[in-house]
């Protein structure tokens, strides 16, 4: 569905250079803290930005070529841009209708109507909770194969989340259909995601399947005398700390198997960032 | 049947959920040729990703104790006497391997494990 | 295009404030005033700028990111502009006509068709100068900065107006023959006419030109 390789891109004091893969069924995953790069890639992705080197493909496209019924298989959701403020839901509709020749009127309305959109007020008075939930319905509502997300749970309290996530979640029933979101709060992604890239600084600096991050990741925290005789061929990072050292594995079974006294704690998403990103390469 | 998953337990989920549907295929709750739910509902219902689902199907068809056919679904596989025997002949030989890890830890030769295996066995 | 077109409209639901004061302003104009001409030329102008108002409007809250990630070309974005400018100019200028042309005879007068030629000219000018100039300098500047440059386009026109009528007084003669042969030329419809979708076209071409290249 989507697939790049060493896109790059160069601002002021920054550069990506990404290569990423959306299989098709899938949802992927793209963590990484603000200003790492995420946005940058759904900007290239979606022809807003120009990239400096190499091939991004959408559908098999580069993003130039994309025509305009490819582009009505994309639904979007950007971290900080969406409708203007002045429209109400209610003038959305004709424009949507005429934008998307599957749009599902009667579907987007009720789905409004569920979570209390006012169809009358003007967007830029909805809190920042209704907006998200707008651009989300509003990208699943005419049957897009392809949904490009970036940040769509972010500003929102954890109800608001979990209803977002409940969408996408009914929204992948159907096959064939792809998503790449990005976040920085990797819990929702834990849930939800086949596989998930980490991106810190421009660069991919991981790139896992979900239930093996979560299942095979861990973080050991060993003291000084513990870290000594460790064996160390599967640590992918270490740091020290205040008890000894901490260490980042792929390979939780192994140091569960022959070291039994040696704390493992199952990685959730966000401490492996911090390991990945802040630790030392051994 | 009703799934539950552990998201802090050491046990990967998509293990739990293999032993869970196998649990549930052997004694019974799980009735023959009965569909499972698909993978992306059941990933909807546990709130993981459909990867893991997709592992732990692969794994019971691998097993024989589920039958996914492509396009349709995936269903609980006919009824086989011998699997069910070469699953709990594995859980027997778990057990054991437990013992016997258990016994040598604490200082116990092989010649002491073996005796108290056949006082046992007597009994 | 139909989408964009659908969705301006929708978006000067917020002006209501705006069109309200124009009607009163026509109103005004057109009973206090003998000469029509005033009125008509009026609402043309305000009415012009309507198109450069919903691109403020799609500006807002950093809206255009989004709006260009929708099934549509860039081109066609920078096509509906035109089209909505040029709509909406020529709705205003047949209303306030209309209303003009209606007012007089309502007071019971024949209306003087010159007048509403000499109106006219400077109508169809003043629309086309507006949209060839504020469509590629918006989209190039966005609305915030267009405010200035345009402030230093009329800056810059005047000073070089005075210039040039300087230099003529100079040069003498040559004033009164330049006006003349402008009245000329702008007094033929047809040149007029091929003058301004000349300028329009340039316009457009230059302002897809300038939005192919932008980066959101």
């Amino acid at each position: 569905m989507l697939k790049l390789e060493n896109v790059k891109k160069q601002y002021d004091g920054f550069e990506l250079d990404c290569s990423l893969e959306v299989k098709e069924g899938c949802v992927t995953g793209l963590v990484g803290k603000n200003g790492a790069g995420k946005s940058t890639v759904f900007k290239a992705v979606l022809g807003l930005i120009q990239t400096d080197g190499g091939s991004l493909r959408v559908f098999g496209k580069s993003p130039g070529e994309l025509d305009k019924k490819d582009k009505q298989r994309i639904g979007v959701v950007l971290a900080d841009s969406g409708f203007s403020g002045y429209l109400t839901v209610k003038d959305l509709v004709p424009v949507l209708e005429q934008l998307y020749t599957g749009f599902r009127r009667e579907e987007f309305l009720e789905k409004c109507k569920k979570f209390r959109l006012p169809q009358d007020k003007k967007i830029k008075e909805f809190s920042t909770g209704m907006k998200r939930k707008l651009q989300v319905l509003a990208a699943i509502s005419h049957g897009a194969g392809l949904l490009l997300l970036d940040e769509p749970t972010a500003g929102l309290d954890v109800v608001a989340r979990d209803d977002l996530l409940e969408l996408l979640r009914e929204y992948m029933e159907t096959e064939g259909r792809s998503i790449l979101i990005s976040s920085h709060i990797s819990s929702d992604l834990e849930g939800f995601c086949d596989d998930i890239y980490m991106i810190d600084d421009g660069k991919i600096i991981l790139h896992e399947e979900t239930d093996v991050l979560l299942s095979d990741y861990a973080v050991l925290k060993a003291t000084d005398e513990q870290y000594h005789v460790l064996d160390k061929s599967y640590i992918l990072r270490y740091k020290k700390e205040g008890f000894g050292y901490s260490c980042l594995t792929d390979q939780r079974q192994f140091y569960q198997e022959n070291y039994p006294e040696l704390v493992i704690e199952r990685g959730n998403i966000d401490e492996l960032i911090m390991m990945m990103i802040r630790g030392e390469r051994k | 049947m009703k799934l539950i998953i552990n998201n802090s337990s050491m046990q990967p989920i998509y293990d739990q959920i293999v032993t869970q549907i196998r649990g549930g295929i052997m004694c019974g709750e799980l009735k023959e040729e009965e569909m499972l739910p698909s993978v992306r509902t059941l990933a909807r219902e546990l709130k993981v990703s459909a990867l893991t689902v997709k592992k732990a199907y692969d794994a019971l068809d691998a097993e024989g104790f589920i039958v996914t056919v492509h396009g349709k679904g995936s269903f609980v596989a006919a009824f086989n006497q011998n699997l069910l025997m070469e699953e709990k002949k594995k859980e027997v030989e778990a057990d054991l391997e437990k013992a016997i890890r258990k016994g040598r830890s604490c200082g116990m030769s092989d010649q002491e494990i073996t005796d108290l295996f056949y006082i046992v066995l007597e009994d | 295009m139909k989408a964009l077109l659908i969705k301006d409209i929708h978006l000067l639901k917020s002006q209501k404030q705006f069109f309200g004061i124009v009607a009163l302003m026509l109103v005004l104009f057109t009973v206090v005033q003998d000469n029509k001409s005033f009125a008509i030329i009026y609402v043309a102008m305000m009415f012009s700028i309507l198109s450069m108002t919903t691109m403020g409007y799609d500006e807002y809250e950093n809206g255009m990111c989004y709006l260009m990630t929708l099934p549509f070309s860039r081109k066609e974005y920078v096509q509906s502009k035109y089209v909505f400018g040029i709509l909406s100019s020529f709705l205003g200028l047949t209303f306030s006509v209309i209303f003009a042309v209606a007012a007089t005879v309502a007071k019971g007068g024949i209306y003087p068709w010159e007048e509403l030629r000499d109106a006219l000219l400077p109508c169809i000018m003043l629309i086309t100068g507006t949209l060839s100039v504020s469509m590629p300098v918006q989209l190039k500047f966005g609305s915030e900065k267009s405010r200035v440059v345009f402030l230093s386009i009329y800056g810059i026109g005047f000073v070089a107006v005075y210039g040039v009528i300087q230099i003529c007084r100079k040069a003498d003669i040559r004033l009164s023959d330049m006006m003349s042969f402008v009245k000329d030329v702008l007094s033929t419809p047809w040149r007029l006419g091929l003058i301004c979708v000349v300028v329009l076209i340039a316009s457009y071409f230059l302002s897809v030109r300038i939005i192919s290249r932008r980066e959101f």
